[in-house]
């Protein structure tokens, strides 16, 4: 029965003492089977509150026209596009997380991929109204789908990445809402079947009726590998396409081969670090500590650190590539975005893509969890500027000088996208409160092969030599969740 | 005794269960079926259940949806109106990738999970065929049909033996959610 | 034959039952309870819950039918009495004539929408100015005056006769004068209806006077050869030109003529065979013609007279007393004497013109001309130009007589003195002692305001008239629409109020040519109302020279330049589009950005860089400008290469306070810096400057002005050109090739294509203003455009380069090290849509609203945009226009379409864009689709040429032609074929449909 035991070398998954299946229930499904505490509706309250703002905005811009916005003959597109990818890059780690790490068989994903892939489809959602929103006249938005209509045989353009984005987004969006809720099912049907009236009514009808039976917990897990196999590609292609709107134009600075594997690499890397903003709150206004430990936490800062450390060399391949191109709207066109009116867009992007995630080469920085979550701000801050030098820089400095242009965001951008940031929150939140934010059936997995608990019974049994226990015990050090007592072998 | 619908054995771990089944299946007690809050691995072998064929659902689904999107572009692109776009031939087929890509995914997954759905009856609304309320949540229940094993005793005895917290002789089939 | 069946109502009729029987006595099978229901008990029966909601379901379902009404419904009233000449959906020409220059009219509906010029005319061929595009506007202009007011108050017109013509008689038995202020009248008409008025009431004068006066060139020709003409310069006939700040191809006299004659000697074709003008310009402000001279020098308004001076003194070899050279400008000095050498060595040939309205110097230019032998070739005093006639002298003379009290009544016609005269205060407290003051303004404008009677003129194209812009060339001016308001041509006015037995200006319009000018030209009304002109032909042009001692006007010179001399010296001048201000309402003037500055909606203080930086001014900084006159204005700064160092330039005719909703408060006004000096008046002055600390944001078209050394731009200089004609154009032309990696698409019909000849483009502007008229371009106003959101489909991108020793230099970072920014050159590109074959555009739109034609353009239908704005992004030439509001009927655009009187101007041809769609040059598709048919319906192939694209029929020098590609003999594929052929961006292959012709300079370099 010991086969369940991983190495002991590896860093537990699951600290806390006398963790047992109905206590990771019970742990799990407190804010959602209790009233929502004072942090959650002051978090509710203003994200709510800029949810609002957005919706003004939206109308503001609805009601009067895209002049509402900064942008000019010149420069087409600007906060609203840089909002649009912001967003679906951070929209890409939830799936990442559940598909890849799953495929992968990196079983620290099951204590994070649920609220990641929450996050994931929130922001998507984000990305999508500003797909809306920039339209000029967003009432015929459905044209862009190749719907038979009144006008006869009048279709799409299937050439234009526009196109590609509304596939992928929406493929993107549907499939990822699939995954999520697939995995929700066991977890809904254990609230289910805890609670009693309205609730288990509703809850009844979200399971809809599972039951852990054998053959479904099989069929079950055939879907969730599938699912993951297919989204991996999915992921990838999303910000792939999302690129190609830049990568297959004619404008110096966005005319690049490079854009694909670079987007997606910047798309991992926002994407982590916002889950990483979202859990290290969480685990703490949730006491999720024993779930979401140091080492989920430290994986994460690797991925930002590899991630990171990718879009740089990109940046300096770009620089390079310009130089080497010997086209002079290219050169000119990177020359300007270096030392250009909008030098400081770049310096902040380089400053907090290139530079910031290096600090966690440092295991000290890495396991801090202040440290982690500022660096996670900064990292997505960086990455804003980064779509925002990419759109503007390369637009408002093109080919024909005399149309050169500077500029200049109005309210109305500004309102637009700190709403959507509300709207974004909003959604999480609910989330919070109704759903279970960890997936308690894969955390359950877990128990027996790589909770702490199980690691210091095999030491107590002696099933392990001194070395290894200690090595074990050692690596604990940084846990903010493991008492000192249990770090001592001694003790044990 | 003659009213009992299912005998549930209640574990409170994974692994006594399975030794409970091997207990029981060396005694030739068929099991009705097992619920646990969470997959346990290697028990379709135990229970002799085959291999699940979504993946091959998934895979005509895929193809299906690949030859969607190449037909629906061909005919709106190429038969029904095609036009001079920025002088590229009308059925550029590079262009036609991405989406072809994505239908491709799409019609995989949604088609594989509504199989799954349908296969397990999953739907929203379905009244849960649950025998036990905590078998969703931390006890390993196996269901044993008194008719076709008609010796209770026998059973109480094996599954204590292999560590059953707890033995229930339903006269209900499953638990009401009235 | 007729069927005897016999249908049964069912087996009761075939059985013939009882019943049956019994049922078919009544009309209804059942017999029906009216009785009941008549009877009280049927009234009163209370409705049963069953019918009440059938009822209520009715009800409701009724009122919402009924609610289902479709958008509000706009009236239209069908011609009741349909015109026979109007055919709905046709085009109606008809033949008038504008500023002198004769003009065709398109109609619709009986609706004047367009002005082109008459390609059979004189003056600039078939093009025309911006004015002349723009002024059609003017007729639908919502500002101007509903009807005829009296006291300040609306009067109908027989009030106003009434009043008239009595107080007319009050002042003609009070023996005191009348005089009649009009701006310079050449029609033969109006001059005979004054001359009829002087009959009627003999102590009349006609004073013209004109708000920027050409007094100084006339009267220094009546010095000089007793003729006080204007006289018709010829730049088609000068090899070598020199001008001392006139803006000759601007605003000078009769730009567009001279723009016309001017590039016939540097266009392609007089390229072709190795012939280039050389032009010299020596001036203060950066002018257009500044723009286009091939070696510019700026000089102060104080140097400029000594530059005359010297000129002549090196031409004649006379050095002139008390004058030597140029002390404080030696660049101006030797370049003096080289254009001395140059004018010299083109002797009969050469010609040198001042824009001063100094007697002393134009009588100085004079001899100079005279030395060179001007008159007679360059220069004609026997055809002369009558398009300018005002005496300055005269009306200052007349200021004096109503401050003397001794004028009784005054007329202004098409003159608005209480803005236009630089001492506008002294004007107004003199008009204020006339007791009867009548204006013919169409609007209540600065100096109408102040008159007790105001009798609207018509606008132009409402009414009859003619006009005589030179010597011997008669235009007719026919009304092209039925007076919209209550107004009255100002002829008639003075007929009726002066009792003439003619009453209508029509009939007498027809006397007047009937008796004077049809017998000499030997046409009949009809022809002239189809062709629209008559011409006698030239008289034998003589030659004159200047007998008269320079000595005095060369000591008022010298003097005048002392006076000017000050640390900073003002300069005045006309912009193109806006002129003297009298259009100041034409949205489409306001938004037409300044060929050198693009700069639209306000006046600004122009200055040198370096010299703003020695006054530590930044651009847009707002300054203080005081002139010796004491007047002040507060204006932002621009920074203006190529204008002369501790000098201003600010263009008059801005700061309009009674133009209307547009022109109002638009800039400061800048007429009251002019001074009256030598009897002329001067628009330069001494002028001290200083920051007031606030900042003004100009709205430009343009914000960088460099080409950054790319290729977009190719130059060439004439040396260069001769040796090697491909010099510069990286040798295009026949040898242009176009790669592709997938099979072309047949153009089997047309392919439209255009070449554009930088060599020409003046940069005026013409065709800006006719694009918008043409293509109902919607004015989006100053905040629009200075958040980069003008919409013009052409635009004319303006580059400035720098001359040093080592070359040209282009690039913005080079500039910023540069010491000397005075020795400037410019370039004017129009760039439009270039209907790419592989267009950027067409490929990124998600709905194929933008897609290419098979011949050869790249349509947009805006019915089907989204407004994603991504072709814009990726149009490299970024030509692409987004309807960021609802331009037409936003109130926050009150400023042009915003009431259903001035929608009038639109196009019917073309739609009308709402918010949230792209927009761009269609090469005209209208007119191409309206050629097609007419080749069609007359059963022939279409001619080349047949079809004209407004931009292109708007050019008076001919830098744009459209054709077909196919067409091997069109005129544009010929001209694709030239050496100097290049194609903008054409390294990335999205293969322009536009060619560029190389820019050459006539330079030594």
């Amino acid at each position: 029965m010991s086969s369940h035991h991983e190495s002991i070398l590896r860093e537990p998954l699951i600290t806390g003492d006398n963790i047992t299946y109905s206590k990771i229930t019970n742990d799990i499904l407190v804010p959602v089977e209790n009233k929502p505490n004072k942090a959650w509706w002051i978090g509710f309250i203003i994200a709510s509150l800029g949810a609002l703002m957005w919706v003004f905005s939206v109308g503001y811009t609805f009601w009067f026209g895209i002049g509402a916005w900064g942008l000019n003959k010149t420069v087409g597109w600007a906060w609203d596009i840089t909002g649009f990818v912001w967003w679906v890059g951070i929209g890409h780690a939830g799936t990442l997380i559940s598909a890849v790490l799953l495929l992968f068989r990196q079983n620290w994903r099951n204590s994070i991929n649920r609220s990641a892939e929450a996050m994931t489809i929130f922001a998507v959602i984000c990305a999508a109204t500003y797909v809306g929103a920039h339209m000029g006249r967003v009432w015929l938005a459905y044209w862009a789908l190749p719907l038979p209509n009144q006008f006869g045989s009048l279709w799409v353009n299937f050439n234009s990445p526009l196109v590609w984005d509304v596939f992928a987004i929406s493929t993107y969006f549907s499939v990822s809402l699939l995954f999520w809720y697939t995995g929700l099912l066991p977890d809904i049907a254990t609230i289910r079947d805890r609670a009693t009236g309205l609730r288990r009514r509703v809850y009844s009808i979200l399971s809809f009726g599972w039951n852990g039976s054998v053959k479904t917990w099989q069929r079950f897990e055939a879907v969730s590998l599938i699912l993951a196999g297919v989204s991996t590609p999915l992921v990838l292609s999303v910000h792939t396409i999302v690129s190609m709107d830049f990568a297959t134009s004619v404008i110096p600075g966005w005319h690049t081969t490079i854009f694909p594997p670079y987007f997606v690499a910047g798309a991992i890397f926002s994407g982590f670090a916002m889950v990483q903003t979202l859990l290290l709150i969480a685990r703490k206004v949730m006491n999720f500590e024993n779930y979401i430990t140091m080492f989920h936490i430290e994986s994460m800062n690797k991925i930002i650190m590899l991630t990171g450390s990718i879009v740089g060399v990109a940046y300096l391949t770009e620089l390079f590539i310009a130089w080497y191109s010997v086209s002079e709207y290219e050169q000119y066109a990177f020359l300007n975005r270096v030392s250009g009116p909008y030098w400081w867009a770049y310096w902040t992007m380089m400053t907090c893509n290139v530079i910031s995630p290096q600090l966690f080469w440092f295991k000290k920085i890495r396991t801090s969890i202040a440290a982690s979550w500022v660096l996670s701000i900064v990292v997505n801050i960086g990455m804003w500027f980064e779509r925002f030098v990419i759109i503007v820089t390369s637009l408002h400095r093109d080919y024909i000088p005399s149309s050169w242009a500077m500029f200049y965001p109005s309210v109305i951008d500004v309102t637009l996208f700190i709403g959507s940031i509300g709207v974004f929150f909003t959604l999480f939140l609910l989330f919070l409160r109704f759903l279970p934010a960890i997936a308690m059936a894969e955390v359950k997995l877990l128990v027996k092969s790589s909770s702490h608990q199980e690691k210091k019974q095999l030491i107590r049994e002696d099933k392990v030599s001194k070395e290894e226990a200690e090595y074990y015990l050692e690596s604990l050090n940084t846990y903010d969740s493991v008492p000192e007592s249990d770090r001592e072998l001694a003790k044990i | 005794m003659s009213n009992t619908k299912y005998i549930l054995a209640h574990f409170d771990d994974p692994d006594e269960m399975m030794y409970g089944i091997d207990k029981l299946q060396e005694n030739n007690i068929s099991i009705y079926d097992v619920f646990t809050p969470m997959p346990i691995h290697g028990i379709e072998a135990k229970l002799g259940i085959k291999r699940s064929r979504l993946p091959i659902a998934a895979f005509c689904f895929g193809i299906t949806g690949t030859f969607t999107a190449i037909s629906m572009i061909y005919y709106m692109l190429v038969y029904d109106w095609p036009m001079n776009i920025g002088g590229k031939p009308a059925f550029a087929m590079p262009n036609f990738v991405p989406i072809t890509f994505e239908v491709t995914v799409l019609f995989c997954s949604f088609g594989m999970v509504f199989t799954f759905l349908f296969a397990n009856h999953l739907f929203p609304g379905r009244a849960p065929r649950v025998m036990d309320l905590r078998a969703t949540n931390d006890r390993f229940v196996i269901a044993i049909d008194p008719t076709e094993n008609p010796y209770p005793d026998k059973i109480n005895d094996l599954l204590k033996e292999a560590g059953a917290v707890e033995i229930l002789h339903n006269e209900r089939k499953y638990v009401s959610y009235e | 034959m007729e069927s005897n069946k016999k249908y049964w109502k069912g087996l009761e009729e075939l059985n013939n039952t009882p019943e049956f029987v019994e049922f078919n006595k009544h009309e209804f099978a059942e017999p029906v309870p009216i009785e009941e229901v008549m009877s009280e008990a049927g009234l009163n029966t209370v409705t049963p819950r069953r019918d009440f909601l059938k009822a209520l379901g009715f009800g409701v379902g009724a009122v919402t039918l009924a609610a289902c009404q479709s958008t509000p419904i706009h009236k239209s009233i069908p011609y009741l009495v349909k015109p026979e000449e109007v055919v709905p959906g046709i085009a109606n020409y008809y033949a008038s004539s504008y500023h002198g220059q004769s003009i065709l009219v398109k109609t619709r509906e009986g609706r004047p929408i367009k002005v082109e010029g008459n390609p059979a005319g004189l003056l600039g061929n078939h093009g025309t100015d911006a004015q002349a595009q723009a002024s059609v506007l003017d007729l639908y202009d919502a500002s101007k005056l509903k009807g005829p007011m009296l006291q300040g108050k609306a009067a109908s017109w027989p009030q106003v006769d009434a009043f008239v013509r009595n107080e007319l008689n009050k002042v003609q038995t009070g023996g005191k004068k009348i005089r009649i202020i009009s701006s310079s009248i050449n029609s033969p008409s109006t001059k005979a209806v004054v001359a009829d008025f002087l009959v009627k009431y003999p102590n009349t004068k006609h004073i013209n006077v004109d708000a920027v006066s050409y007094t100084g060139i006339i009267k220094a020709n009546e010095n000089s050869f007793g003729k006080a003409v204007l006289p018709r310069y010829r730049f088609d006939r000068a090899d070598v030109i020199v001008s001392f700040g006139a803006d000759f191809l601007g605003t000078w006299i009769t730009a567009e003529e001279y723009g016309k004659q001017y590039i016939s000697n540097r266009k392609a074709a007089s390229l072709k065979n190795k012939k280039m003008s050389r032009h010299i310009q020596f001036e203060t402000g950066m002018s257009m013609t500044g723009t286009n001279a091939d070696s510019r020098i700026p000089v102060k308004p104080s140097e400029e007279g000594l530059a005359v001076l010297a000129l002549s003194s090196a031409i004649t070899g006379s050095p002139v007393n008390g004058a030597n050279g140029i002390p404080g400008n030696p660049v101006a000095d030797t370049a003096i004497k080289l254009a001395a050498k140059e004018l010299i060595n083109a002797r009969g040939k050469a010609l040198v013109v001042s824009g001063s309205n100094d007697v002393s110097v134009q009588t100085v230019v004079n001899a100079i001309n005279g030395a060179l032998g001007s008159y007679g070739t360059t220069i004609d005093l026997d055809n002369p130009s009558y398009q300018y006639a005002g005496n300055d002298a005269e009306f200052a003379e007349f200021i004096n007589e109503m401050n003397r009290g001794e004028v009784g009544a005054v007329f202004f016609l098409n003159s608005n003195p209480a803005y236009e005269f630089f001492n506008a205060k002294l004007f107004t407290d003199s008009l204020a002692k006339v007791p009867l003051r009548i204006s013919f303004a169409d609007r209540q404008d600065e100096t109408a305001s102040l008159c007790n009677v105001i009798a609207p003129n018509h606008n132009y194209l409402e009414s009859w008239g003619d006009e005589n812009a030179f010597e011997g060339y008669y235009t007719i001016v026919q009304p092209t629409i039925n007076p919209v308001n209550s107004t009255r041509q100002a002829e008639e006015s003075l007929l009726l109020w002066s009792d003439n037995q003619i009453k209508t200006y029509y009939e007498y319009v027809r006397k007047t040519w009937d008796t004077n000018i049809l017998p000499a030209a030997g046409k009949t009304w009809k022809e002239v109302l189809q062709t629209g002109f008559v011409y006698s032909g030239e008289k034998a042009a003589g030659t004159y020279s200047v007998s008269l001692a320079l000595g005095p006007v060369t000591q008022t010179i010298i003097n005048q330049s002392k006076a000017l001399a000050k640390e900073v010296e003002l300069h005045l001048y006309q912009t193109v589009a806006l002129r003297d201000g009298k259009m100041a309402n034409n949205a489409y003037l306001q938004e037409l950005p300044d060929p050198v500055s693009k700069v639209t909606w306000d006046n600004y203080a122009a200055i040198a860089p370096k010299f703003a930086q020695k006054l530590g001014i930044t651009e847009f900084d707002l300054v203080e400008i005081k002139s010796a006159n004491g007047y002040s204005i507060v204006l932002p700064a621009l920074l203006q290469p190529g204008q002369a160092q501790g000098t201003i330039s600010v263009a008059v005719g801005y700061g309009r306070t009674k133009a209307g909703k547009a022109g109002n408060e638009v800039g400061k006004n800048a007429f009251p810096f002019a001074a009256f000096t030598n009897g002329t008046l001067q628009y330069t002055s001494a002028a001290t400057i200083s920051k007031t600390g606030g900042r003004y944001e100009l709205a430009q078209t343009q914000t960088h002005h460099s080409y950054e050394g790319r290729n977009v731009i190719r130059e060439t200089s004439f040396k260069e050109y001769s040796k090697d004609a491909y010099s510069g154009s990286g040798n295009h032309g026949e040898k242009h090739k176009t790669y592709d990696l997938w099979n072309k698409y047949e153009q089997p019909g047309h392919s439209w294509v255009m070449a554009i000849d930088l060599n020409a483009c003046t940069g005026c502007g013409a065709c800006v203003v006719a694009c918008n008229v043409e293509n109902n371009i919607p004015v989006v106003g100053r905040d629009e455009v200075r958040r980069r959101r003008d919409m013009h489909w052409i635009r004319i991108d303006r580059y400035y380069s720098f001359n040093t020793t080592e070359g040209a230099v282009t690039e913005e970072k080079e500039i910023a090290h540069l010491e000397n920014l005075d020795n400037v050159s410019v370039v004017h590109q129009p760039m439009l849509c270039q209907h790419c074959e592989h267009a950027p555009c067409e490929t990124v739109c998600p709905v194929i609203a933008t897609m290419h034609s098979s011949e050869g353009l790249n349509h947009m239908a805006y019915n089907r945009c989204i407004g994603t704005r991504y072709c814009a992004n990726n149009c490299p030439y970024k030509v692409r226009r987004f309807n960021w509001f609802n331009y037409w009927n936003d109130s926050r655009f009150d400023n042009y379409l915003n009431n259903e009187f001035t929608q009038l101007v639109l196009n019917p041809d073309v739609t009308s864009r709402s918010r949230g769609v792209m927009e761009k040059c269609t090469m005209c598709i209208h007119r191409i689709q309206a050629g097609k048919l007419q080749a069609k319906l007359e059963r022939r192939p279409l001619k080349d040429g047949e079809i004209q694209v407004a931009c292109q029929q708007a050019c008076t020098t001919g830098a744009i032609i459209f054709g077909d590609a196919n067409d091997p003999n069109s005129v544009v594929s010929k001209a694709l074929k030239d050496e100097r052929t290049y194609y903008v961006l054409e390294e990335i292959n999205v293969q322009p449909g536009i060619g560029y012709q190389v820019k050459v300079r006539n330079t030594e370099a």
